[in-house]
């Protein structure tokens, strides 16, 4: 059973499969998981209200564990996930909703073997503000993270992503890619990768790229028959799809994709 | 039986006239090949017709069976029955080729295409074209090569049955083979449909294939000479030198600067500005 207590929701440790889980932040501030070991496990928790919301969660050894979280609400969240050795984390975030966010997310790789994949996924058209870090603190660490953006009019978007390996954590690697589409002139988007490396036996990369939609790609698809709305749709669900097409878990990535869906086919014929 | 007019037409490109008055008329069941040396003004015209943003109509008419072409937006033209098969056609990643397809023709239809008639009309043009079956699975033209772009717009125009259909180079970066079964889908559809076609391209041997009713020459964006598939013959074999003496025009190979401005898909290892960053082909 998941247990809320004084504003600690504490989920069931003990479960198999997907657990779609809806928290409310008016009554939620702080949530805390430790999967189990050795298990695969899913996690879609699903964002409502407003109210800040502290995160800690422990990734127990040898777990393959995924979170996709679905932001509905009006959130200032600090999180923590901490990666036991040989275990791998997904986490997902969609963050399509038009809500204001600050997100605070350290994802630290503790022991050996340990990983994750952080994916993100954005509809920008208020501020949402984000520093993801990767942090690499055992040897033999791997993580990964993607983040798309769309930035739509009023759209502010500031995102940190931090890949940080430490001076203890030899043959780690850690990649990251950020990537922002403008479809509006009235707004901001700031984006900071940071690598910062204390151990020179190590696997590092960044890239971002900001830019507009391609002109000869809506003409093209127009040329066939679409819309420029109807292209502008495909043209911003392709380039948000990669986000979940990589999630393994078959009924996250479906949620996800969606989701997705419905959200660009919804912001795109305002 | 349709008819595509085009009057006097001048179009520009970045305030530069390329179409300097061009008369044309094609009818369904008719193959015209548009021919002469590069940066003449060929593909400008396909282009103008089509609808591209980067072409200015300063001039003239375009009538597609008495409705204004002028008037109408790309996706418009499309829906009318204009076709245009792509010297350069663009890569949509993320976005299948089957979500393609389906979203193009649901584009003229009332109510959505019926998975099944869609997945059968899909599976008939890929055999017919020998593509791999996985195409409808894979993102539009992202990592294609270049024949299978060009059989990738043909199976385009099989499935969405324009009226008429200009091809663009269609069988550049084609083999023989392929050549040959581009040209039997190309005639197939004239013959279920009685299709009109535009054709642009430098190589005789597809127009031996598709064996075209009518021949343009375009100079220095005007036509200067029409006639029939005999023309065809004797510019492959004797270029277009004798046309300057007889004409008294002077002919210019004009280089096309083939700028693509990479997509916001290409990432760099650092910063990449795609407004800023072209490639050159």
């Amino acid at each position: 059973m998941n247990e809320l207590t004084n504003g600690t929701l504490t989920l069931e440790p003990d479960f198999d499969g997907l657990r779609q889980i809806s928290i409310d932040l008016e009554a939620t501030q702080r949530l805390l998981f430790k999967s189990s070991v050795s298990q695969t496990q899913n996690l879609i928790l699903t964002l409502i209200g407003e109210g800040n919301l502290e995160v800690d969660v422990e990734i127990s050894d040898k777990s393959n564990v995924s979170i996709l979280w679905w932001n509905h609400g009006i959130a200032t969240m600090t999180e923590t996930y901490h990666v036991k050795e040989n275990a791998h984390l997904t986490l997902a975030y969609g963050d399509l909703n038009n809500e204001v966010l600050h997100r605070t997310s350290e994802v630290l790789l503790e022991e050996f073997g340990a990983q994750a994949d952080i994916r993100s996924a954005a509809i920008v058209s208020t501020l949402i503000e984000v520093s993801l870090q990767l942090r690499h603190v055992h040897s033999d660490t791997t993580g990964q993270m993607e983040n798309y953006a769309v930035m739509l009019d009023q759209g502010n978007l500031k995102l940190d992503a931090i890949g940080r390996i430490e001076k203890l954590a030899p043959r780690s690697k850690t990649h990251q890619v950020s990537r922002v589409l403008n479809l509006a002139e009235q707004q901001k988007a700031t984006v900071y990768p940071k690598l910062y490396i204390d151990n020179n036996d190590v696997e590092a990369g960044h890239a971002q790229s900001i830019g507009q939609i391609d002109e000869d790609q809506l003409y093209y698809l127009q040329a066939r028959g679409l819309d420029r709305n109807e292209a502008m749709q495909l043209i911003v669900y392709g380039y948000l799809y990669p986000i979940a097409a990589v999630i393994e878990e078959e009924s996250v990535r479906e949620y996800f994709i969606n989701q997705i869906h419905e959200k660009v086919i919804a912001t795109c014929l305002m | 039986m349709s008819t595509l007019e085009i009057r006097d037409l001048h179009v520009e490109i970045d305030g530069k006239e390329i179409l300097k008055g061009v008369d044309l008329q094609v009818r369904s069941g008719e193959i015209h090949a548009l021919m002469g040396p590069n940066g003449n003004g060929k593909s400008t015209l396909l282009a103008a017709i089509m609808g591209h943003p980067r072409y200015v109509v300063t001039q003239g008419q375009i009538l597609f069976d008495d409705q204004d072409v002028l008037a109408m937006t790309v996706d418009k033209r499309s829906q009318a029955g204009l076709f245009l098969g792509m010297q350069y056609p663009q890569e949509v990643a993320g976005v299948t080729n089957s979500d393609f397809l389906k979203a193009a023709l649901n584009s003229r239809r009332e109510k959505p295409i019926p998975l099944f008639t869609f997945i059968k009309e899909m599976e008939k043009a890929v055999n017919e074209l020998e593509m791999k079956s996985d195409l409808a699975h894979r993102y539009v033209n992202e990592g294609f090569s270049g024949g299978e772009k060009k059989r990738n717009e043909i199976l385009q125009m099989m499935l969405l049955k324009p009226t008429i259909a200009m091809l663009d180079e269609i069988d550049s970066g084609l083999d023989v083979d392929a050549l040959k079964i581009v040209a039997n889908a190309i005639l197939k559809q004239m013959q279920e449909h009685s299709m009109g076609l535009i054709i642009v391209s430098h190589y005789d041997r597809f127009y031996q294939l598709i064996q075209p009713t009518h021949s343009h020459i375009m100079i220095d964006g005007k036509i200067v000479m029409s006639g029939d598939s005999t023309l065809v013959t004797k510019i492959d074999e004797d270029g277009y030198d004798w046309l300057q003496k007889e004409l008294g025009v002077e002919i210019k190979e004009i280089e096309e600067p083939i700028i693509k401005r990479t997509s916001v898909g290409s990432l760099g290892t650092c910063a990449v500005n795609p407004k800023n960053g072209q490639v050159h082909e």
